[in-house]
């Protein structure tokens, strides 16, 4: 039996359905992630798991109890939301001891726990400071202090870092991974943005419309998408209809090919080589950092490929022809 | 205006303005003053037996009393009424708060010998016969005095995520009634302050009601300036001296008030 178990849950407004028949598996530890584009209904599942939103089917049971119908503070659940949620009137530290004082414990005791909180997420100087004084990540991680010091079963964690700047957003999600190292709370974390999955999910639950269209662990649903929506979702994958498979690769394909674009190696021509080949000609190239990515065009077909930036290899120009070099075995067909 | 010679246009423009509006409320303080002020450009004398004799009056004493209390009276009444409604408005009934919007121009937009007319019709009998009675003008003054709390107390709740706070606040533990009290109300204070400040001037100072619904029966401030305006101009220029003073002590209150909360 799983530690956070949800059977066939369903929520529709009229007769619009937000989700149906969602099943999810979390074990106790595991961040797992809810992964799809915006209006999927990722969000209102996690609602619905924090007694906010009322399913209108199916059962839920966290840590053995059933709480389907328990109202959201009885539930053992603790939630960040995007926007923080702070309470704007209060401090730092009244703000991380407001649940622990609805909870009737001594004021020793909350101060005591507050003050561990605030270690924890490195907030001590700030400790006094109102939110409007903090900046966004430092409000962030008062949110998250303001949960964790409630020692959930359970915590829900609503696009937690997509209001931040891009830098803020990568420490806060190392922190946010180190924590949950650190203090092995099991948690659900909802995003649009397939990298932060990948790196923070131990479980990936991919939506879409309503639906959970594949889960399994971050590595697996990166390497093996079960459909064509999940193979554009994460990944990046060039998509190969069969007929362009044909054009490209000379093979006969049953269904379309997903290929990561680190999948494929860029050759010189004259290469020895075994596997799949293509001849193509690049259109355009770009730099990611420590990736580059190519755009070649092979027989009218684009198609991305990524390379590692190393300066050993001298990087090919638009108008270049390369050799494209594919194992089969890292071809995924999807339906 | 444009930038280069803005500063010095904008700084006359200012001083001229802030000239206009005060020079009326200093004559009325030096008239307030005068021993005599029928000839020449200045008084010929400054005294204060004026405010003495005006406060020594029993008649200025009960209905400055009077005054005071339906002021604060407003004041309670509000609190009580219009700021759970705003509040309630605001964060369950969307529809509510769209008609409060639209409707709270409504007793601005009539004439007031109306509104009186409608008044002296809903309180005449039914429920609540109070013709008559100072309560009248409590009650009167309610829908007055709904869009000096309603504008200042939104912009507040506006810059809020209402709902998100109580999200949060359920799933903290905390019932509606104790996230109003220790998260939102606080957080209106500034609004709610002006706005009170505002109902405590109007309330203090408004005429027309107080005159034609309760009039003699109990005699404001107002009413008791209307009577003596045929009398000596002396007397009606302390009268409104005093009336600056409690305006002026109740925005001070006001500003103290957000200034105790920087929000």
């Amino acid at each position: 039996m799983s530690f956070v178990e949800i059977r066939g849950f369903g929520k529709a407004y009229g007769a619009t359905p937000v989700f149906a028949d969602v099943e999810l598996d979390v074990a106790e530890g595991e961040m797992c992630i809810l992964l799809g584009p915006s209006g999927c209904g990722k969000t209102t599942l996690l609602r619905a798991v924090a007694g906010l939103a009322r399913p209108d089917r199916g059962r839920l049971v966290i840590a053995g109890r059933d709480v389907t119908a328990a109202s959201p503070e009885a539930r053992g659940v603790a939630m960040v939301f995007q926007h923080y949620a702070l309470f704007p009137n209060m401090t730092v530290r009244q703000n991380l001891a407001f649940g622990l004082q609805q909870k009737r414990l001594p004021r020793a005791r909350i101060a005591e726990k507050v003050d561990a909180a605030l270690a924890l997420m490195e907030l001590a100087p700030r400790a006094d400071a109102r939110p409007a004084e903090l900046s966004g990540g430092q409000k962030q991680r008062v949110a998250l202090a303001r949960a964790l010091v409630l020692e959930p079963r359970l915590l829900l964690l609503d696009e937690p870092l997509s209001a931040l700047d891009a830098q803020i957003r990568k420490r806060l999600r190392d922190e946010l991974k180190r924590l949950q190292r650190e203090t092995g709370f099991t948690a659900i974390l909802v995003t649009h943005d397939q990298e932060e999955a990948l790196v923070l999910g131990d479980q990936v639950a991919v939506m879409n419309a309503g639906r959970i269209v594949q889960a399994g662990p971050a590595r697996e649903v990166y390497d093996r998408p079960a459909t064509r929506f999940v193979a554009g979702f994460i990944g990046d994958f060039n998509l190969l209809e069969p007929d362009a498979v044909r054009r490209v690769f000379g093979e006969q394909a049953d269904h379309a090919w997903a290929i990561h674009p680190e999948a494929i190696d860029l050759l010189p021509t004259a290469a020895e080589h075994g596997g799949l080949t293509a001849e193509a000609s690049v259109i355009d190239v770009r730099i990611h950092g420590p990736v580059l990515r190519y755009l070649v065009s092979a027989n009218g077909t684009e198609l991305k490929v990524d390379v590692l930036n190393r300066s050993s290899i001298a990087a090919r120009c638009p108008g270049d022809t390369v050799r494209l070099r594919l194992d089969r075995a890292q071809v995924r067909e999807v339906a | 205006m444009p930038e280069p010679s803005g500063s010095l246009a904008d700084r006359l423009l200012i001083g001229v303005v802030s000239l206009l509006l005060l020079l009326p409320v200093l004559a009325v303080v030096v008239s307030a003053l005068a021993t005599d002020w029928y000839s020449g450009l200045v008084p010929s004398g400054l005294t204060l037996q004026w405010f003495a004799r005006v406060l020594a009056e029993p008649a200025f004493q009960a209905a400055l009393a009077r005054s005071l209390f339906v002021a604060a009276g407003s004041v309670v009444l509000q609190v009580l009424v219009t700021v759970p409604a705003i509040l309630v408005a605001h964060c369950y009934l969307p529809w509510l708060d769209r008609w409060m919007e639209r409707l709270m121009v409504l007793p601005y937009a009539l004439p007031q010998v109306v509104l009186v007319v409608g008044l002296l019709g809903l309180y005449a009998g039914g429920p609540l016969p109070l013709t008559g009675t100072p309560w009248i003008l409590l009650l009167g003054y309610l829908p007055l005095a709904f869009p000096l709390l309603y504008l200042p107390m939104k912009n507040n709740l506006r810059a809020l995520r209402v709902q998100e706070l109580l999200d949060a606040g359920h799933l903290l533990g905390a019932g509606d009634l104790v996230i109003a009290r220790r998260v939102i109300l606080p957080c209106v204070a500034p609004g709610l302050a002006v706005g009170l400040s505002m109902v405590f001037a109007l309330s203090f100072a408004e005429f027309v009601f107080a005159n034609l619904l309760v009039g003699g029966n109990f005699q404001t401030l107002a009413v008791y300036l209307f009577g003596q305006r045929t009398k000596i101009g002396q007397v009606t220029a302390v009268i409104v001296v005093i009336y600056f003073a409690a305006m002026w002590l109740s925005t001070l209150a006001a500003l103290s008030m957000l200034r105790r909360r920087p929000i």
